[in-house]
């Protein structure tokens, strides 16, 4: 069955890149004293007729059909269709629910991006200070507790200082665009 | 205060910008912080485990994959990466139970993520072979067996 370039080059990468991760286990296990026979057995082609080798590796150098998507190495599904797949009901830590982020991850939405990363920021700076209040309320017998509200208050002030530079990016952004418009 | 939609929305937009651009590091802060409000949210992590897996910082990306998985037990993509991940490090028991675990979850073959589990086990199964019948520098020659053809293909 002929396959286009694209899929081919696509199986092709997904090919190397999972041969690296295969040889790489294989070597670290058998140099580590062996793999054992239920390991092996763990592993028993499932005879699936998509990328079945029926025990030959080298098969694996030619797809049989281009419909088959594999993904790459290391890849993560797009944020939309990531949220579009999960339960539309089920809630974040904040109470969200997954069906409206999906909403506003999808392309075309409404997502006023340069206002909602403003506001994420402005929310950034409430909890920080929130933080700030507890740790100075803390008395030093709370040394774990403190270490810990430091930890995350660190964490957040430097996500304050990144989501400063691109709130400032995107209003530059829409400035010059704007000006464009303009002249 | 909690977080709307619209900013949940924004800082994954931003973050996920930032890790499709290379820019790891900013990937990396601004997730690390988004997690400390929204520590339930599992795209957050799924991101985050991927950014850690592009620095070379494996056991890191385990715990982070193994965080998505704790959320959502059977998130297909989140599995298949770990695995390989167990699968690079040598411990291929924990390999395969993550593999096929993803496979398991897919039963048609649709899946992307699945199907490279399935590319996986069927490789490893194969080398395994040759490894065990043969030793490791079959392995290696028929890794390099492996490229070749693809490069000819």
């Amino acid at each position: 069955m002929s396959i286009d370039a694209a899929s081919r080059a696509g199986f092709n990468s997904a090919v190397t890149s999972g041969l690296d991760s295969v040889s790489s286990g294989i070597s670290k296990s058998v140099e580590g004293g062996g793999v054992k026979a239920e390991v092996i057995q763990s592993f028993r082609a499932h005879g699936d007729p998509h990328v079945s080798t029926h025990g030959d590796p080298h098969v694996f150098a030619s797809p049989r059909d281009s419909a088959i998507q594999i993904a790459a190495g290391g890849q993560i599904p797009e944020p939309s269709k990531f949220f579009s797949k999960l339960p539309a009901d089920q809630k974040g830590s904040q109470g969200v629910r997954n069906a409206e982020i999906a909403d506003k991850l999808k392309p075309g939405s409404n997502l006023d991006l340069k206002q909602s990363s403003a506001d994420l920021k402005n929310s950034f700076e409430q909890e920080i200070k929130k933080y700030e209040e507890k740790l100075n309320s803390l008395g030093d017998d709370s040394q774990l507790a403190n270490v810990d509200l430091q930890n995350i208050l660190q964490k957040q002030q430097q996500t304050l200082q990144m989501m400063s530079n691109i709130s400032k990016m995107l209003y530059d952004t829409s400035q010059s665009v704007i000006r464009k418009m303009g002249g | 205060m909690p977080l709307t939609a619209d900013q949940v929305a924004a800082g994954i937009s931003i973050a996920h910008s930032c890790f499709t651009q290379g820019r790891l590091k900013d990937a990396e802060i601004l997730l690390e912080g988004l997690i400390t409000m929204e520590s339930g949210n599992p795209y957050l992590h799924m991101l985050l485990g991927s950014v850690l897996l592009q620095q070379g910082r494996l056991d890191d990306s385990v715990a982070t994959f193994t965080r998505v998985i704790e959320i959502s037990p059977e998130d297909i993509s989140a599995l298949t990466n770990r695995g390989e991940i167990h699968l690079k490090q040598g411990r291929l028991k924990e390999a395969a139970a993550d593999l096929n675990r993803s496979i398991s979850l897919d039963p048609k073959g649709e899946d992307p993520f699945a199907n490279r589990a399935r590319l996986l086990i069927e490789m490893t199964a194969s080398l395994l072979n040759v490894a065990d019948q043969e030793g490791l520098p079959a392995l290696e020659k028929a890794r390099q067996q492996i490229l070749l053809q693809l490069k000819q293909s």
